[in-house]
């Protein structure tokens, strides 16, 4: 017995030191030369191993939800169509009952509907299936279908002199694809702004005009712009493109009968001015675009209030009159309704300097705004019935539609869609993520900055600390689970903390989020997979170019057979499966910096820290000159090319 | 036997527990009040501060329960020379007021736990203590010293805004040249407070739990006079009291209000038709408020509820004889404001001011102003003192950052080419330590949201303004 313990004591002994003898000559060697980290304190196998995307949470099934997307009413007023973007599904509802009718499978993410004039045709646009489909209304089953666009959201009806067309906002493609309906073919795909969101056309048919939902690439330190574009739906072509100067976030687009107007709610962002505080709008605010399309003229009016705002306005419905127009603020949960003679009045004695200051003034909307209705979880996208007399509310994240008697402004009952699906956690994150109640006097969400979880293009300057030049890009949230820390600096270890105290403080300026309610919205965070890749073939496999690409991406040697040091190949720091080793690096930007993953890059733009990058090639032709970002001054353009197309199918 | 036995004894504790509880629950039935009460006819002794014109010797808190008209009331300030005040938890379970334990003691802050029946000094002063105000996290806020009846608005003896955690000890909020009174909690987080920033006037201002962000809320009220008691209702509204006499007796007013979306525009009587002049007014359920209003006859002062748009009072809700119904607020639980972090960074002794650009001025439409190039930016450590702490250029786009001592009140002007001061600012605002507090710029219109551009002056080293080098610069002049 004593031998036999001796013995294992002599085993465990030789094991033990065997492996102090790796660590000391072989492991710190190991770590120390492939992280090329001198603080080895944070460094750890799962860095560069262990890592499954599999087994990440947004790899993973997730409960669905009946969450009600694009609305459409019938001519008659009898019927509201609702698109299901969660279930594959469009639903049809009695507007007296408020009952659901049936409901149709349509694949590809249903989000964007419109019906033509007679009401007979469902046009639906399928966010994922990069198509739109056309329904029969009689017996809600699809008749056709018409690949466009990567990603339609949108899609509006519109009676030409040429023949009845349909305008379908791409917004993955960052284009405008025009049909006609009869045949359903193509006849044109414009370029739009960034991701168009929205579509409206005039009610002569005349034009049609696409919001578009982030600002367009410019310098860091440049006022940014997002844009309406507007398309002659005859020739499929665009006629003009419309800045709004730092406006974006613009989801919906709505004419005015009988005034020259398009209106446009919007986010008037100040990315560029420092945060030292959120009071007075002073880090974004609502407001909602008027172009006239007579005089090509824009102007913004504010939404908010003095000491109150109305975060993230989304849908928005004008009445038949023309008098009186209605939008959706999905993170105050309300629907603004403002008096169109009222703001004609104000525009018309106010000069032209006061007009065009109008949207910093707090204290102007009473001016116009007569109501707020409330309304549950996360009101998105309106209608209106034909007579204007009933208004219906899709609240997203409610599972339902609320119907609303437009003469007295009363709620007339709910189509009850769902359960409002608040047993699963990611759902409750999605709500804690949507809303503004959390930020001082609501001013905003963790959408307004993260649509879709996803970016909105631009830099901030924060404050932390102190004011200076501490300009940082906004990383997407698409895709984070497994890729802590979080932060440029990559100081925050979990989600937790990021979105926590350290949100509170610097953004949001009230209590941190509840502990509960936090764990529900880092749930939701990590449910959400990196976007959708945008140059990947059909059948998944890499073009010739995009296979030239990914060797360099994994090259050892340049192409004149020289070594490139590990520490700057680029699967060194970007290793798969997340392509990132989740550790800082200098890479000639001015610090230490996170690496962030590359999953979904291609629609990430501006890229490095503070966003100097407006593209991919601009990483490597304007900031990579000592090689520090990955060994590329060997590679001619055709090289670089290759390179960047592998990376936009990661 | 054992389980036996250690079932038994569990049963008995339980019991004990059960007894114990039982008749024991000492919350107050729903629509309980709490009151101040004055003595009708009180003794005139000169009184020292302006708490003694308020609550007179003999002036009580009181707890109200329904039916008011049985008059059964409880007295919480029982042992006190005066109290008054009453400010109520917002979990309901306790009550705030002020109170003096001798007439000749100073007027400190009380708490009373409505269950426990019993109230302890939550402050001793020096100066006295006065209108009580909780933060969301349970923190005490109130105005000290007391201003002496001879002393209101001396610069000598201002009334400066505190915070004071449970069993901690208080900490100075305001370091302006303001006189300040009245401070409420609105349901944003910030502590909204009146300021007499000249003689016969007062504005509205806020400031942020920890002192920062000094704002002016509303307009300042020339015409108006001194405000008191500004509430926030459910409608919307600031609501407050204008008083229309002086003199020995406290004075009574009109109430009026402004809409929280428009605050610097929408100044506007509360109840137009009626005559009788309100003591206090407190928001209540149901979106009513309980007003304190004389009435025609003995006791002068009596309690009402009514609605915010009520043309007139209507029959009083209590009267009772020999005493004059000055206060009163609800007993129950009440939404609690937004909470927030604090900024502050009590290792640092300087913060940062920037201004976006100090020729944006709501006089420059109307004027033709030159525009100005350098910030002259001053302090005044000690009222009187005045020091000048140094010139910072003005960018090319009007903006200006310069790093300022904190805790002291800030002058500034804006100067031309030729030295000439072409606006000026009072030394009335401060920055906390670590605070970074910016602007839009120099007399802006109010509720302005900046527009969105990169000020150069966030580009160009920060000018570090000290009050020592200020101080040793004066000596030298002098």
């Amino acid at each position: 017995m004593r031998k036999r313990t001796l013995v294992m004591l002599v085993v465990l002994a030789s094991f033990a030191a065997v492996g102090l003898w790796l660590k000391q000559n072989y492991w710190t060697d190991h770590l120390l030369r492939m992280s090329h980290q001198k603080d080895l304190a944070k460094v750890s196998c799962s860095n560069c191993h262990l890592v499954r995307t599999a087994r990440l949470p947004w790899a993973k099934a997730r409960p669905r939800h009946d969450s009600p997307a694009g609305l459409a009413v019938s001519p008659d007023g009898k019927r509201v169509y609702i698109a299901l973007d969660d279930r594959d599904e469009v639903a049809e509802a009695d507007t007296v009952s408020l009952r659901v009718l049936r409901r149709a499978k349509v694949a590809g993410r249903p989000f964007g509907l419109a019906l033509d004039k007679e009401g007979k045709q469902l046009f639906v646009t399928c966010r994922d299936g990069d198509r739109l489909a056309v329904l029969d209304t009689q017996t809600l089953q699809e008749t056709a279908t018409i690949s466009v666009g990567m990603s339609p959201v949108a899609v509006a009806f519109c009676r030409t002199v040429a023949g009845d067309r349909l305008v379908v906002a791409n917004s993955m493609s960052d284009d405008i694809s025009v049909l006609s309906v009869s045949p359903l073919q193509e006849l044109g795909r414009p370029a739009a702004g960034r991701e168009p969101f929205a579509v409206a056309v005039t009610p002569d048919g005349s034009r049609a005009f696409v919001a578009n939902r982030m600002v367009r690439l410019v310098s860091v330190k440049t006022v940014p712009a997002s844009e309406i574009t507007e398309i002659d739906p005859v020739k499929a072509r665009t006629v003009t493109r419309e800045a709004l100067e730092s406006a974006h976030l613009s989801e919906a687009i709505c004419a005015v009968v009988g005034r020259s107007w398009m209106l446009t709610p919007l986010v008037k962002v100040r990315n560029l001015v420092p945060i030292t505080q959120v009071a007075n709008g002073w880090v974004m605010s609502s407001g909602l675009a008027i172009s006239d399309v007579a005089t090509g003229k824009v102007i913004q009016m504010p939404l908010d209030e003095a000491n109150d705002f109305f975060a993230d306005p989304s849908g928005i419905v004008v009445d038949p009159s023309g008098k009186r127009a209605y939008v959706a603020s999905g993170g105050g949960d309300v629907v603004t309704v403002l008096d169109l003679d009222l703001m004609a009045s104000w525009l018309a004695k106010a000069d032209a300097a006061t007009r065009q200051e109008a949207i910093y003034d707090l204290s102007l909307s009473p001016q116009y705004i007569t109501a707020r209705i409330p309304t549950q979880r996360n009101p998105k996208q309106l209608a209106l019935s034909p007579d204007g007399g009933t208004l219906f509310i899709a609240e997203r994240l409610q599972d339902s539609i609320l119907v609303v008697d437009t003469k007295s402004l009363a709620a007339q009952g709910r189509i009850v869609l769902g359960d409002g699906g608040l047993n699963d956690p990611i759902r409750r994150g999605e709500r804690v993520f949507t809303t503004a109640g959390y930020t001082f006097q609501h001013q905003f969400s963790c959408r307004s900055c993260h649509p879709d979880g996803h970016v909105d293009g631009l830099s901030y300057d924060f404050d932390t600390t102190g004011i200076g030049d501490n300009l940082l890009d906004n990383r997407s949230l698409l895709g984070v689970a497994g890729t802590e820390p979080f932060k440029w600096s990559g100081k925050n270890p979990s989600l937790e903390v990021q979105c926590g105290p350290r949100f509170a403080k610097v953004l949001m300026r009230t209590d941190p989020i509840p502990e509960k309610e936090l764990l529900d919205l880092t749930t939701f965070i990590k449910s959400l997979p990196p976007q959708r890749v945008m140059a990947r073939s059909a059948d998944g496999k890499l073009t010739s170019t995009q296979e030239r690409g990914r060797a360099i991406f994994f090259a050892t040697k340049t192409s004149t057979g020289k070594e490139i040091p590990h520490e700057r190949r680029c699967s060194t720091c970007h290793r798969p499966p997340l392509y990132s080793v989740r550790l800082p690096f200098e890479v000639g930007s001015g610090g230490m910096f996170d690496t962030p993953h590359l999953l979904g890059l291609a629609d990430t733009a501006p890229y490095l820290h503070d966003g100097r990058a407006l593209s991919l090639e601009e990483i490597w032709t304007l900031y990579n000159t000592n090689d520090l970002h990955g060994v590329t001054s060997y590679m001619n353009k055709i090289q670089l090319n290759d390179l960047v197309a592998f990376l936009k199918t990661l | 036997v054992k389980t036996n036995g250690h079932f038994a004894i569990s049963a008995f504790c339980a019991a004990l527990l059960a007894l114990s509880n039982f008749g024991c629950d000492k919350s107050v039935p729903p629509g309980t009040l709490v009151l101040t009460e004055s003595p009708a006819r009180s003794a005139s002794s000169a009184p020292a501060d302006i708490l003694d014109l308020r609550y007179p010797a003999g002036s009580r808190v009181v707890l109200l329960y329904p039916p008011y008209g049985g008059g059964r009331i409880q007295v919480l300030s029982a042992g006190l020379a005066a109290a008054g005040g009453p400010v109520v938890s917002y979990d309901g379970r306790s009550i705030l007021f002020v109170g003096k334990a001798r007439s000749t003691d100073d007027w400190q802050i009380y708490a009373d736990d409505v269950a426990e029946g019993h109230f302890q000094a939550l402050t001793s002063i020096p100066g006295g203590a006065m209108n009580p105000a909780l933060l969301p996290n349970g923190d005490l806020v109130f105005v000290s010293p007391v201003p002496k009846t001879t002393e209101t608005n001396s610069p000598q003896h201002r009334s400066e805004l505190f915070t004071q955690p449970p069993g901690g000890r208080p900490q100075q909020l305001t370091f302006g040249s303001l006189g300040i009174a009245d401070p409420t909690v609105l349901s944003d987080g910030r502590i909204l407070f009146v300021a007499e920033d000249r003689p016969g006037g007062s504005t509205l201002f806020t400031i942020n739990n920890d002192g920062t962000e000094v704002t002016a809320f509303a307009a300042p009220m020339a015409s108006v006079g001194t405000i008191r008691q500004p509430r926030q209702s459910d409608d919307g509204r600031v609501l407050f009291l204008v008083p229309t006499t002086g003199g020995n007796s406290f004075p009574c007013g009109f109430a009026k209000s402004v809409r929280m979306a428009r605050p610097f525009q929408s100044l506007a009587p509360l109840f137009p038709n009626v005559t009788a002049r309100i003591r206090s007014m407190q928001p209540a359920g149901n979106g009513e408020l309980l007003v304190c209003a004389e009435g025609s006859a003995r006791p002068s002062l009596t309690l009402y509820r009514v609605s915010p748009r009520a043309a007139d009072f209507g029959a009083p809700l209590f009267a009772a004889p020999e005493w004059d119904c000055c206060e009163a607020a609800e007993v129950t639980p009440h939404p609690q404001p937004m909470g927030r972090l604090s900024t502050v960074d009590l290792t640092k002794q300087t913060g940062k001011i920037l201004c976006l650009n100090v020729n944006f001025s709501d006089d420059s439409p109307h004027h033709s102003t030159p525009l100005a190039t350098q910030i002259r930016i001053f302090a005044e450590p000690s009222p009187g003192n005045v020091c000048v702490l140094g010139e910072v250029p003005v960018q090319a786009d009007g903006s200006f950052l310069a790093e300022v001592p904190a805790e002291v009140p800030l002058g500034f002007e804006a100067l031309d080419g030729n030295g000439a001061v072409v606006r000026r600012e009072a030394p009335m605002l401060w920055v906390r330590p670590g605070e970074n507090r910016a602007c839009v710029g120099c007399h802006e219109p109010p509720n302005r949201a900046p527009r969105n551009h990169r000020p150069l002056a966030v580009s160009v080293p920060v000018p570090c303004l000290s009050l020592a080098k200020a101080r040793l610069a004066k000596k030298k002049a002098d």
